[in-house]
């Protein structure tokens, strides 16, 4: 069986558009991606129970410090859709998720005394694909 | 073995005011150093924060999770302030730092060999003076990374 993934063998990466260049949310303390499947679950008259995929969303919250680098800034300023990317790598071998023309929702800053600026990123998409 | 066992009078210890953010050994042009004398005990500690992985109740793997900060102390008896290293605002960082180097000789293998560590990323936050016979002080900082044990070295040939 494959080992476990630590937290250092993970990245995510933002883009917009057809860019290629994309921003990477340096200084990741958290992440969370909850990946929600809507289904309608019924019986036939027959009697029989059936599924259908009404919807799918999903929602990633991205926590860390909070820095001068523009890429993810200005990425979110223009409140476009954003694809993201959460991957993977270790032992040569990488997987993950694509998610696709998703929006930024919110983007928190928290300072404290004594402390550092830290922001968190919310994030939905509603089409996404998965490969490893 | 033909190699001898290392002693503190084989060592030798310098500092030099880092630039950058601090991972690697970039300094200015001519940057000012130093070296650390009557040096009374040194420590550093390298560590990497590992989980072990269990499998329904039995061991499977090691995971690292985080490579620790390097833990370095120092304590010296007091001579010149040349000997205290003097950290600066290199540029891409805020902090003061220095990098450090220390070698420990072998003059048995060769009258240039000997077995180098460097310390790159080097705040000091605690500067500890003591009165006494004789004065002494203890520095205590923390390195963001390491090199080392190494064949060659570059503050102390």
């Amino acid at each position: 069986m494959a080992e476990v993934v630590s937290w250092p063998e993970g990245s995510i990466y933002l883009w917009t558009g057809s860019a290629t260049a994309s921003a990477v949310p340096g200084y990741a303390q958290n992440i969370q991606a909850t990946l929600t499947f809507g289904w309608l679950n019924y019986y036939t008259v027959s009697g029989e129970p059936r599924d259908t995929l009404t919807g799918l969303r999903a929602d990633v919250t991205i926590g860390g410090l909070v820095t001068f680098d523009p890429a993810l800034t200005t990425m979110i300023q223009s409140a476009t859709a954003v694809h993201m990317h959460i991957r993977r790598d270790a032992l040569g071998a990488s997987a993950g998720y694509y998610f696709y023309s998703g929006r930024v929702d919110q983007r928190l800053f928290a300072g404290r005394e004594g402390e550092l600026y830290q922001y968190s990123v919310t994030y939905h998409s509603n089409l996404w694909s998965a490969y490893g | 073995m033909s190699n001898e066992v290392r002693v503190m009078a084989e060592g030798a210890f310098y500092w030099v005011q880092a630039s950058g953010t601090g991972n690697s050994g970039t300094t200015a042009s001519a940057p000012t150093s130093g070296i650390l004398a009557y040096v009374r005990s040194f420590t550093f500690t390298s560590a990497n924060n590992t989980m072990q992985i269990m499998n329904w109740g039995k061991p499977s793997h090691n995971k690292t999770v985080a490579d620790n900060p390097i833990d370095i102390t120092f304590q010296c008896d007091y001579a010149a302030t040349g000997t205290i290293p003097k950290p600066v605002s290199g540029g891409g960082a805020t902090v003061p730092m220095v990098h450090l180097e220390y070698k420990m000789a072998q003059p048995e293998v060769g009258t240039a060999s000997g077995i180098w560590y460097q310390f790159f990323g080097c705040p000091v936050p605690s500067l500890q003076f003591t009165q006494g016979d004789p004065n002494t002080y203890q520095i205590t900082t923390r390195a963001l990374a390491m090199n080392g044990p190494t064949g060659s070295g570059v503050l102390i040939a």
